[in-house]
């Protein structure tokens, strides 16, 4: 069953066309994955669906309904979660606490709910069980901000899984992590779908995309210029040129 | 007598470092105007108790409605600026009020008013019943910020306060609680209004001009944003601090500015915020009698 479906889906910035036209239906349970060069536009897809940016054209439909043009609190609220390639901890806050307030996703509704006690016993030990899952099970009282990169991209995914979302989008979860590390999300990323989450993501890297995502669209110059399986994607020429293309202007 | 009115006034700047720190420290947003809200408070209750025959006991929550009501005006105009913009709507704010007060007849202008004496249950409250009055409310306060802190409401100003971006990715309805952090802020500033309308007896718009905007944030940020203690003790050392050096008094808002300007740039969680020197010292010399290996943290190496 189609989850989320994206259709002719469009954002500009003055003349840089960042989005431009993407269509894709994500299937629930699945992982998707979004490549493409730098500056191809994924994290802009990823920020228009999740409501930072109200797209120009198109439409997002989750779960049957319309949502584009919400703003991200009621995307969120909706069961979207995310993280974000620039990571954004709540640095001053503890570990905890990060993943307590994102348990509290239906508490900020109203502000009289919002008066009440948030550490309560089952939100605490939901939030360190989240925390155990991403292997931050000591790190409690850390504020968030003394953590190391590798370890916040944890902490974001952890804080994203406290809204108890039906879809998670993470824009480049693995960027900048050792190898152990990568195995260890990958391995947590594929037993999160066999519990049911739908999984959206950014991966740069090949071979960790090739080896976790079910599915994957290749964007370029805000288009989607592939769609397919792994492998399928791997020899497709438009693919390899855009890759190629970027990588001899690099160098 | 002196002594009361000293602890007086040091009671109600606690409760206007506190009132601040809800605004500028849970929620972090600039605000250099706060006076003007404490002058909104003293303002209606004056006009309410002298003008309409309100009695102070329901005069008191009024005044505190009253600078809510615009301090909420000011929250949605917060809205729509940024950081620095907003410090300077802000005190844009402030001088506009005060203008109000200094030149509109009905404020009674540049006379100033008069306050009528304040009853509770038919006495007249003496200055050991004010100061008592001061206490009491010094207490709510705490008691309803603690409250606060553990809250939802709290956790959703902290993530405000840190990243807004993330903030809305956990379904954090930012504008709502920015407009209501400005409310409860303002309308406590309101509530110290009244009582130092009614124990001075007499108002005019100097007393809450900018100048007085600026003791207040620095009493704050000085004892350390963000937390209960802090606010409170900053209120309480730079409220002493110029009955103890008289011969400074005169230089009293140079000095202030100073602390200020530099609490920001050496030590922006103030003297006891969190992880201030002071702060992160006194808990160092009460955790070495439980001495163990849990406090020894710092950052840790990424073995991902
Ligand atoms: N807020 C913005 N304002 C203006 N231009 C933007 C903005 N955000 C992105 N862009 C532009 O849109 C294009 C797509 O950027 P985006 O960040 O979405 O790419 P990306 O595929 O995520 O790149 P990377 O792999 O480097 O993360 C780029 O040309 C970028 O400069
Ligand atoms: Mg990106």
């Amino acid at each position: 069953m189609i989850i989320l479906k994206i259709e002719n889906l469009k954002k500009f910035f003055g003349g840089v066309k960042a989005v431009n036209g993407v269509s894709i239906g994500i299937e629930e349970g699945e992982i998707l994955g979004v490549i493409g060069p730098n500056g191809a536009g994924k994290t802009t897809f990823f920020n228009t669906i999740c409501g930072v940016y109200k797209p120009d054209e198109g439409k997002i439909i989750f779960q049957g309904k319309e949502i584009q043009g919400l703003t991200s609190f009621q995307i969120a609220r909706l069961g979207i979660a995310r993280t974000f390639q620039i990571v954004k901890p709540f640095a001053d806050m503890t570990v905890l606490d990060n993943v307590i307030s994102a348990i509290g996703i239906n508490r900020y509704k109203s502000i009289w709910g919002s008066f009440r006690n948030s550490r309560v016993i089952e939100t605490v030990s939901k939030a360190k069980r989240l925390l155990e899952t991403v292997e931050l099970g000591g790190y409690e009282k850390e504020k968030a901000g003394a953590l190391s990169l590798g370890y916040i991209k944890r902490l974001e995914i952890a804080r994203a899984l406290g809204i108890n979302p039906k879809i998670i989008m993470l824009d480049e979860p693995c960027a900048g992590l050792s190898h152990d590390a990568i195995k260890d999300f990958i391995q947590l990323f594929k037993k999160l779908t066999i519990e049911g989450l739908t999984i959206m993501m950014v991966e740069h890297n090949m071979p960790t995309a090739m080896a976790l995502c079910d599915r994957m669209i290749v964007l370029d110059y805000g288009e989607k210029i592939a769609e397919g399986k792994p492998k399928e994607i791997q020899g497709n020429e438009k693919v390899i040129e855009a890759y190629l293309g970027k990588e001899e202007e690099d160098a | 007598m002196y002594e009361v009115v000293v602890a007086i006034n040091i009671g109600i700047f606690t409760i206007l470092a506190l009132s601040v720190n809800i605004i500028t420290g849970y929620i972090g947003q600039p605000t250099l105007g706060h006076a003007a809200f404490f002058g909104i408070g003293a303002y209606a209750s004056a006009i309410l108790t002298g003008k309409y025959g309100v009695p102070f006991l329901l005069s008191l929550p009024l005044s505190g409605l009253i600078a809510g009501f615009i301090g909420a005006l000011l929250g949605l105009a917060s809205l729509r600026v940024r950081d620095d913009f907003l410090a300077i709507t802000t005190i844009g704010t402030n001088f506009v009020v005060v203008a109000i007060f200094q030149y509109v007849p009905f404020f009674g202008a540049s006379f100033g008013l008069s306050v009528s004496p304040a009853f509770i249950f038919g006495m007249k409250i003496t200055y050991v019943g004010y100061l008592f009055l001061t206490i009491f409310l010094i207490t709510l306060t705490v008691l309803f910020l603690r409250k606060l802190e553990k809250s939802w409401f709290g956790l959703a100003m902290g993530g405000i306060r840190n990243n807004e971006g993330a903030a809305g990715s956990i379904g954090i309805d930012i504008k709502k609680f920015k407009v209501v952090a400005f409310i409860l802020g303002t309308a406590i500033a309101g509530i110290a209004g009244c009582i130092y309308a009614h124990y001075m007896t007499f108002i005019s718009s100097v007393d809450f001009a900018f100048a007085t905007s600026i003791t207040i944030l620095s009493m704050a940020m000085v004892g350390g944003s963000g937390t209960i203690r802090g606010p409170i003790m900053g209120a309480i050392v730079l409220g002493l601090a110029p009955e103890v050096f008289r011969f400074a008094m005169n230089y009293r808002m140079l000095i202030y500015g100073a602390l200020l300007i530099f609490t920001m740039r050496f030590q922006p969680e103030g003297l006891l915020g969190e992880r201030s020197l002071l702060w992160t010292n006194i808990n160092k010399l009460f955790k070495k009698t439980y001495s163990n290996k849990e406090t020894e943290s710092g950052i840790k190496n990424d073995n991902s």
